[in-house]
């Protein structure tokens, strides 16, 4: 259960790093990432591989973990680099085009990454199909619960001082708020496979 | 999904047939093993179809495979 919150978090300080370093390393911090991504899973498969068959994973899980490592590094990317960059965010400026280069690439990883860590077999059925249902329905109250502090703070930003907005500040915004909700999503599924699982075995 | 009122016999009956393994069984029925593992467990309570597919694969009727921890009382019994 700790790792549904730890492995997030790990990988949103890998990304905010990288963000970070973006400018202090001799090669691209989105490659760095992209190689971080890939050798993860190289291990994960390793790790999934050797479990005994009744702690073996489902297909769903797989694709849970890499979902909410992948998107958590590549959501600290974007959060750091736009808080260095500043609300007066230009879209067309050289940070922004590094930004952009960075992030592509970590998509890229998370792409090939996935091909790599997935079940060679996959399968689910309509226990998983539940569980999606309760985790998307979470998840949509996240995102509700986002854009409302969102929304608020575009209203009334002006009272509380806050500088204006730049559109695709806001723009990147919106989307770090849908990164978020994904992986709420996919965490709340860890947990109800977690806990099902615990179950299952307590009363076997 | 912990604590289903409704219980079966998949384990007996995987047993039954030949030591069937889970993973054969859920094979079977297209579904994942960890399915199994929560049925058995008696905490996943399958949909008519799912539960009609297990009865098929070891020739019963489902209420011979799936039954009642406790048989719920009637709405229209008062």
């Amino acid at each position: 259960m700790l790792r549904i919150v730890a492995v997030p978090l790990l990988f949103l300080l890998v990304g905010s790093a990288l963000a970070v370093a973006q400018g202090h390393l001799p090669v691209r911090p989105g490659l760095i990432g992209l190689a971080v991504m890939l050798a993860s899973a190289f291990v994960v498969r390793r790790h999934w591989r050797s479990l005994h068959v009744d702690r073996e994973l489902g297909s769903p899980e797989r694709a849970l973990w890499h979902a909410l490592a992948s998107r958590a590094l590549i959501a600290g990317q974007l959060l750091m680099s736009l808080g260095l960059i500043g609300p007066a965010m230009h879209l067309h400026s050289v940070a922004v085009h590094a930004m952009a280069v960075d992030s592509w690439t970590l998509v890229l990883g998370a792409i090939v990454s996935f091909y790599i860590a997935r079940d060679p077999e996959p399968r689910s059925d309509e226990r998983d199909n539940a569980f999606v249902a309760r985790a998307t329905r979470i998840a949509y109250a996240t995102l509700i619960a986002q854009l409302s502090v969102v929304i608020v703070i575009l209203s009334f930003g002006a009272d509380f001082n806050l500088p204006a907005f730049s559109q695709p500040l806001i723009a990147h915004a919106l989307i770090v708020c849908l990164m978020l909700a994904s992986m709420v999503r996919s965490a709340v599924q860890l947990a109800l496979y977690h806990f099902d699982q615990h179950t299952a075995f307590a009363s076997v | 999904m912990s604590g289903t009122p409704i219980a079966n016999h998949l384990r007996r009956l995987r047993f039954d047939h030949g030591e069937m393994s889970q993973d054969a069984l859920a094979r079977a029925v297209g579904i994942t093993r960890q399915t199994i593992v929560a049925l058995e467990g008696g905490h996943y309570a399958p949909s008519l179809e799912l539960a009609m597919r297990l009865a098929l694969v070891f020739k019963h009727r489902v209420d011979e495979v799936f039954f009642w921890r406790e048989m719920p009382k009637s709405p229209l019994s008062k």
